[in-house]
C-alpha cells in the first residue's frame, strides 16, 4: 500500500505548527482538557498530535472534512468496529508470542490472521456505501478497496482459510482410565450427553443451556498433559499441522504497515469524538468551527470552557457566552468583579483558538476563528515568588520578550497583568502595552481590574463582567461561581461599566442565603448581553436561597430581569434527577412571588395532573 | 411438567400486579402474616409467601376466578386429600441440594447431582400413588387436570427407566470423549461417550498413543481432572437441571396448594370470630356493579380481639365513592377493607362479607398520604403529587383509584382546585376512584351539582358524638368533628382560639 495518511493531507510534508508554550497549554487550561480527551491512556500515542496546532489552512480542513464526515453515526461506527477489531488482533499476537508449543504459537497466529483479514474485508465493505466526502477517508476508501481486492491479500486469505478449515475437521479421542491417557481416532460414538438430556426432557430439562454452553479455556497456554495430547493428535493428522508450520514460515508478519498506521491515526478523531459525547452528555455540543479570513469578522456564539465542562456535575449546565470581533476590532478587554468569571471567559478565547488549529470541533455552536502563528498567555500566578517589584520586573520581562516575538497575525492572552503594582502605574503601564498590541495588530484578550483600559479607541472592545443574581456560593470549586454578563460594546459609543472600580461597586460573592443581594446592573444601552459565566451550582442550594425572604424584592429586580436570569441560571437538564428539576421550579416560582394557589395548580400541571394530560395518560 | 391450580393450563391470563406501597397501605401484610397460623395456631410460612404471591397479582379474567373458586370448593370439601398432596409436595421441596462436597474428585459434581434427583423420584413415586387413589375424588378442573399430569407423566416405565440410567451413570471405569481443537489448538468441542465398560487390557497390549500422566494431588492443578470435568459437568449439568426441575415442580404444587389451604384456615378462623364470610360474585371489566353487605376488614378480623363493624354499600352504577366524616369514624378502614376484599377478590380468595359483588378491575391503586417526607428534598405537597403522576403512569381505564386524604399537605382551597379537574379526568378515563377526603367544601360543592353517577358516603356519627363505624350515604356534612376528639382526649371542648385555624 502507498504512503498515506489521515491527518497530514501530504505525510512527506511538514506544515507550519502554532506555537504554544507550557505555560499557555497550562493558563488556558488545554493541558487539562488534552488530559481529559487521553483518560482511558494514550495507547496510540495521540499526545505529541494533541499538542501540534497547525497554521496551514489546508492540513486544518483536511481534518475538518474528516470530522465532518464522522458525524455521520455509521462512518463512525465503521471506523470504531475497525479500531475495535485491530485491538484484538494486537492482543491475539502479543498472546501468541507468549506461549511455547509451536503449533499453539501458530494458531493463535493463524486466528489473529483470520481475523485482520476479516476486519479488513469488513471496513471496506462497509465503507463502500457510506456518503464519505472528506479527502482524507475517501482517498483511504480507495486504497483500501484496491488492498482488499488485491493478489496479495487474496492469497493471503485463500491460505488461512484452508488451513483453518482443516484445523477445524480435526476430532480425535481422549480416554482416561486412572493415570493413563490415551489418544486415538474419532470412532463416531453416540453422544451420550445428548442420550442424558434427552431421558430427562419430560422434566424440562436438558436442550436449552448445558449441551450448548462451550467455555473458553481458562488459561491460554498448556499444562505438560495438553502439550502431550496436541502432539499425539499432530502425529494423527500430520499434513494438517505441516500446512500451519508453513503459514507461520511464510508469514512472520502479515499487518500491512499503512494500515497500521491509519490505525493509529484514525484515533484521533476517534478519540476527539467520545471525548466531545462525554461533554454533550453532560448538555454541551462541540461543533466544527470556519477559519476566518482577513478582513472578516471573528466570531463564537455560546461559547463554553472546556476544562470546566468535563468536571460538570450531571444536571447542571454551563452558561455560554458569545465573542464577536469587527473591523478594526482585535483586542477585548474584559472588566469586571472578582469571581466574575473572567478567567473562563479568557480561557475559553485560548482553547477556541488552539483547538481549531489542530482542525478539531470547539465549545462553541459556531464559530469563525483565525488560524494563529503562535497563543501567548500572560496569567498572573499567585506563587510567583519575590517583592512587588521583583514580580513588575519578570511581568514586563516576559511581556516584552512577547511582544518582541509576537506578529500581527499572533494571540495573545493576558489576565490580570500588573496588578502588583499601584494602580496609576497600572494604568500607565498598561495603557502602553496596549497600545503595542494595537500598533502590532495583534489578537489579544486582556482580563482586567481597570476599567480605564477599556475606553481606548475603535481597536479596543470592551466586556463587563456583572454580577446578575444572588446566587450561593458553591462550596469546593475556585471555578467562576456567581452569574455574569459579559456586556460588549466599543467602548467609544457605550457607557463601558459603572462608575468607581468595579470590585468597589459591586459586593463580594453573595453568600448561601441569598441575603445580599447585590445591586443589580442593566445596562440600557448595550448592545448586545453575551450571556453569563458559568455557575457550577450544587444541585439543592438553590431551594435553600429560594425559602429566604423574598428575594426578587429586596433586589428590586423586574419580572423581564427574572425571566432572563431564569434563562441564564444553572439549569437542570432533561432528564435530571426530578428533585433537581423541583428545585429549579420552585426557585423561579418563589422569585416571581406568585400567590399560593397560582403555585399549587401550577405545580400540579407540571407533573402532567391538569384534566388534558391525565385523560392523555391514562387513554394511551 | 406443570401445576394449573391457579388457572387453565396452557392459558394466557391478563395479570395486573400491585405495587408494595399499595399493598402496604392496604395492610397485605398484617392479612398474610394473621394466615401463616391455622385455626390451631400451627405456624406455616410457605402459606404466607404463597398468598402473599397471589395476592398481589390480581387476575382480571373472572373465568380465571371462578375456575379458582372451584378448586377451593374441592380443598374445602376434601381437606384430608389436599393435606397429604401437600406434605408429599412439602418434603420433596425439602430435599437437601449439596453445592459443595466432593468436588475435587474427577466426578465430584456429578456425585453431588445425582443423589438428589434420586431422592426426588422416589418422591414423585409418592404422588403417583397417591393420586392413583383419589380418582373421582375431586370435581375442579383443576385438581383433574393435576390427576391427569400426573398419570401421563409419571408412568411406571419412564420412571424405571430414569432409576436405572442414573445407577449405570458411573464412570469408576474410566471416561472417553472425542474432541476438536479449540482456541490456541486447546482440547474442545468435546462429546461424551457412555461409561465405558472395565476392560482387562491392562494384562494385555498397551496402546500405541497412551502415556501416564504424574498425579497432582491438588484438584485445581491436577491434569486428569482439568481434562475430564469439562465432559463429566456436562451431564452434571444436565442431572442438576432435571433435579432443578422436578424441585420447581413440587415447590409450585406446594406453593399452590399451600394457598388454598391458606384460604380454607383463613375462612375457618374467620367464622370462629363471627365475621361473615363469602365468595364473592364477580363481573366483568368495564360495569359499575360494586355492592356489598356486611364489608369487614380481613386482616383486622383476624387480629383485633373486639367484633368489627360491617358496612352496606351500593355503588352499583357509581364510579366515584367520595367518603366525609368524623375523624376516627372508620374511613380509612373502610377504604381498606374495600381496597382489600377487591384484591381477595381478584385472587380467587373468599371476601369477609356477607356478601360481595364487583366486577373486575385492572388494578387497585391507592394515594394515601405519607406519614412523613421520607426523602426530604421534596415538599410534602410536590411528594404528592409525584406520587399521584406516577399512579397514572400505572393505571389504565379499568383501574381502580383508592385515595385517602389526598392533597391534605395543602391548603383547603388549593387542594379543591387540584383535586376537581384530577377527579373529572379519571372518571372520564373510566377510573373508578374511593376519595377519602377532609375537603368537606370541596364535597359538599361538587354533591351540589349534578353528578348521578357519584355516591356520597359519610362516617356516621350519633347526636352524642359516638361513632358507629358505619359509612351511611347522604350529603356530605361540612364539620368534621374534632371538637369531640378534643373533647375526648381533654375532657373539655377546645378554647375558641385553639379552634380559630
Amino acid at each position: 500500500m502507498r504512503s498515506f495518511s489521515v491527518v497530514w493531507p501530504d505525510p512527506a510534508v511538514s506544515v507550519p505548527l502554532v506555537e504554544v508554550d507550557r505555560d499557555a497549554l497550562a493558563d488556558l487550561a488545554i493541558d487539562r482538557v488534552i488530559a481529559a480527551i487521553l483518560r482511558d491512556g494514550d495507547e496510540y500515542g495521540l499526545a505529541p498530535l494533541l499538542h501540534q496546532p497547525v497554521r496551514d489552512p489546508e492540513a486544518v480542513s483536511y481534518r475538518r472534512e474528516v470530522f465532518a464526515d464522522m458525524a455521520d453515526d455509521a462512518v463512525r461506527a465503521a471506523f470504531e468496529e475497525f479500531a475495535a477489531g485491530m485491538r484484538r488482533i494486537r492482543k491475539q499476537l502479543a498472546q501468541a508470542d507468549r506461549l511455547i508449543h509451536v503449533y499453539q504459537r501458530g494458531r493463535w497466529r493463524l486466528d489473529a490472521a483470520a481475523d485482520y483479514l476479516g476486519v479488513l474485508t469488513r471496513l471496506s465493505e462497509r465503507l463502500a456505501p457510506l456518503p464519505i466526502t472528506a479527502r482524507g477517508l475517501s482517498q483511504w476508501r480507495e486504497l483500501l478497496g484496491e488492498h482488499v481486492g488485491g493478489v496479495e491479500f487474496t492469497e493471503l486469505r485463500d491460505r488461512v482459510g484452508r488451513v483453518r478449515d482443516d484445523l477445524g475437521a480435526v476430532r480425535y479421542s481422549i480416554r482416561i482410565t486412572g493415570r493413563t491417557i490415551e489418544v486415538g481416532a474419532d470412532e463416531g460414538s453416540a453422544d451420550y450427553s445428548a442420550t442424558i438430556a434427552n431421558l430427562f426432557a419430560r422434566f424440562g430439562s436438558g436442550t436449552s443451556r448445558s449441551t450448548l454452553r462451550e467455555t473458553g479455556p481458562q488459561w491460554a497456554d498448556m499444562n505438560a498433559t495438553e502439550e502431550r495430547i496436541l502432539d499425539h493428535v499432530a502425529e494423527l493428522y500430520p499434513d494438517v499441522f505441516a500446512r500451519l508450520d508453513e503459514f507461520c514460515r511464510r508469514y512472520p508478519e502479515f499487518i500491512d504497515p499503512e494500515v497500521a498506521r491509519f490505525d493509529r491515526e484514525i484515533q484521533f478523531y476517534l478519540v476527539y469524538l467520545a471525548f466531545a459525547r462525554r461533554i454533550a452528555t453532560l448538555g454541551h455540543r462541540l461543533h466544527l468551527p470556519v477559519t476566518r479570513t482577513p478582513g472578516a469578522d471573528l466570531r463564537a456564539t455560546d461559547a463554553f470552557d472546556l476544562a470546566l465542562a468535563t468536571r460538570l456535575r450531571h444536571g447542571n449546565t454551563l452558561i455560554c457566552n458569545d465573542i464577536q470581533l469587527s473591523g478594526p476590532e482585535c483586542v477585548l478587554v474584559v472588566t469586571g468583579p472578582n469571581q466574575g468569571g473572567k478567567t473562563t471567559f479568557a480561557r475559553t478565547f485560548g482553547q477556541l483558538v488552539y483547538f481549531a488549529a489542530l482542525g478539531c470541533p470547539v465549545p462553541a455552536r459556531e464559530a469563525r476563528l483565525p488560524l494563529p502563528d503562535a497563543i501567548f498567555t500572560h496569567f498572573e500566578h499567585a506563587e510567583d515568588p519575590g517583592d512587588p517589584d521583583g514580580r513588575l520586573l519578570t511581568e514586563l520581562t516576559r511581556m516584552r520578550d512577547t511582544l518582541d516575538r509576537a506578529t500581527a497575525d499572533s494571540l495573545i492572552v493576558m489576565n490580570e497583568s500588573f496588578s502588583s503594582t499601584s494602580s496609576s502605574d497600572a494604568v500607565r503601564i498598561g495603557t502602553d502595552i496596549l497600545d503595542q498590541i494595537v500598533e502590532l495588530g495583534a489578537l489579544a484578550l486582556w482580563v482586567t481590574f481597570f476599567d480605564e483600559l477599556a475606553d481606548n479607541g475603535p481597536a479596543v472592545v470592551s466586556m463587563v463582567a456583572t454580577t446578575e443574581s444572588p446566587y450561593p456560593t458553591p462550596s469546593g470549586t475556585d471555578e467562576a461561581i456567581t452569574s455574569v454578563t459579559f456586556q460588549a460594546g466599543s467602548a467609544s459609543t457605550t457607557a463601558p461599566s459603572p462608575p468607581g472600580p468595579p470590585h468597589e461597586t459591586v459586593p463580594d460573592t453573595p453568600n448561601s442565603g441569598g441575603q445580599s443581594a447585590p445591586p443589580t446592573t442593566v445596562h440600557e444601552k448595550s448592545e448586545e448581553t453575551i450571556g453569563i459565566a458559568p455557575c457550577d451550582t450544587a444541585p439543592g442550594t438553590p431551594a435553600e436561597s429560594a425559602s429566604g425572604p423574598a428575594v426578587s424584592k429586596e433586589s428590586g429586580q423586574t419580572v423581564a430581569d427574572l425571566s432572563r436570569e431564569a434563562r441564564m441560571t444553572v439549569s437542570g437538564v432533561p432528564g435530571a434527577a426530578a428533585s433537581n428539576e423541583l428545585v429549579r421550579r420552585t426557585f423561579r416560582i418563589e422569585r416571581r412571588a406568585a400567590d399560593g394557589q397560582a403555585y399549587a395548580l401550577e405545580l400540579a400541571e407540571r407533573y402532567g395532573l391538569g384534566y388534558e394530560r391525565v385523560v392523555a395518560r391514562i387513554g394511551r | 411438567m406443570r401445576v394449573a391450580l391457579l388457572q387453565p393450563c396452557d392459558a394466557a391470563v391478563a395479570v395486573v400486579r400491585a405495587e408494595q406501597r399499595t399493598l402496604d397501605d392496604l395492610g397485605v401484610e398484617t392479612l398474610c402474616a394473621a394466615m401463616e397460623f391455622d385455626a390451631r395456631g400451627e405456624s406455616d410460612p410457605v402459606v404466607a409467601e404463597a398468598v402473599r404471591a397471589v395476592l398481589s397479582t390480581s387476575v382480571v379474567d373472572p373465568e380465571v376466578i371462578r375456575y379458582r373458586h372451584a378448586v377451593l370448593a374441592d380443598c374445602c370439601e376434601h381437606p384430608g386429600e389436599v393435606r397429604e398432596l401437600y406434605e408429599i409436595a412439602s418434603r420433596a421441596a425439602r430435599v437437601k441440594r449439596w453445592m459443595v462436597g466432593p468436588a475435587h474428585r474427577p466426578n465430584g459434581k456429578l456425585v453431588l447431582a445425582l443423589e438428589p434427583l434420586n431422592e426426588l423420584i422416589g418422591c414423585l413415586r409418592r404422588l403417583r400413588s397417591a393420586c392413583a387413589g383419589y380418582d373421582g375424588v375431586f370435581g375442579s378442573a383443576g385438581f383433574i387436570d393435576l390427576l391427569g399430569v400426573v398419570a401421563d407423566e409419571l408412568d411406571e416405565e419412564y420412571l424405571g427407566s430414569v432409576e436405572r440410567q442414573l445407577t449405570a451413570m458411573d464412570f469408576d471405569s474410566g471416561i472417553q470423549f472425542c474432541a476438536g481443537l479449540g482456541t490456541g489448538n486447546k482440547v474442545a468441542h468435546i462429546s461424551l461417550h457412555e461409561p465405558p465398560r472395565p476392560q482387562r487390557r491392562w494384562f494385555g497390549r498397551r496402546a500405541a498413543r497412551a502415556f501416564d500422566v504424574v498425579d497432582d494431588p491438588d484438584p485445581e492443578s491436577n491434569p486428569i481432572v482439568q481434562l475430564q470435568n469439562p465432559a463429566l459437568t456436562i451431564i452434571a449439568d444436565v442431572v442438576t437441571e432435571a433435579a432443578d426441575h422436578v424441585q420447581d415442580f413440587f415447590a409450585e404444587l406446594r406453593t399452590q396448594l399451600a394457598f388454598y389451604l391458606g384460604c380454607r384456615t383463613m375462612r375457618e378462623r374467620l367464622v370462629a370470630t363471627g365475621a361473615p364470610v363469602c365468595l364473592p360474585t364477580v363481573h366483568p371489566a368495564g360495569g359499575s356493579r360494586l355492592r356489598c353487605t356486611g364489608l369487614r376488614d380481613a386482616g383486622m378480623c383476624l387480629t383485633s380481639a373486639g367484633p368489627i363493624v360491617g358496612n352496606y354499600v351500593d355503588a352499583a352504577d357509581r364510579s366515584l365513592i367520595m367518603v366525609t366524616g368524623a375523624n376516627n369514624g372508620g374511613k380509612s378502614t373502610f377504604l381498606r377493607a374495600l381496597g382489600l376484599a377487591q384484591l381477595m377478590t381478584q385472587a380467587g380468595m373468599f371476601v369477609t362479607a356477607a356478601d360481595f359483588e364487583t366486577d373486575v378491575r385492572a388494578g387497585v391503586f391507592t394515594h394515601v398520604v405519607a406519614e412523613e417526607d421520607r426523602t426530604l428534598s421534596h415538599g410534602k405537597l410536590a411528594e404528592e403529587l409525584v406520587r399521584m403522576s406516577d399512579l397514572i403512569d400505572r393505571m389504565t381505564p379499568t383501574s381502580l383509584l383508592l385515595c385517602n386524604e389526598s392533597f391534605a399537605s395543602t391548603g383547603a382551597r388549593d387542594a379543591a382546585r387540584i383535586a376537581a379537574p384530577l377527579l373529572d379526568a379519571l372518571l372520564d378515563s373510566g377510573v373508578h376512584v374511593v376519595f377519602i377526603t377532609h375537603l368537606t367544601e370541596f364535597a359538599c360543592h361538587r354533591h351540589e351539582s349534578d353528578h348521578p353517577h357519584e355516591l356520597y358516603l359519610h362516617a356516621e356519627r350519633l347526636p352524642n358524638g359516638t361513632r358507629t363505624f358505619r359509612m351511611i350515604p347522604g350529603a356530605p356534612e361540612p364539620d368534621s368533628h374534632a371538637d369531640d376528639i378534643f373533647h375526648q382526649v381533654f375532657n373539655r371542648p377546645p378554647h375558641t382560639s385553639t379552634t380559630h385555624r
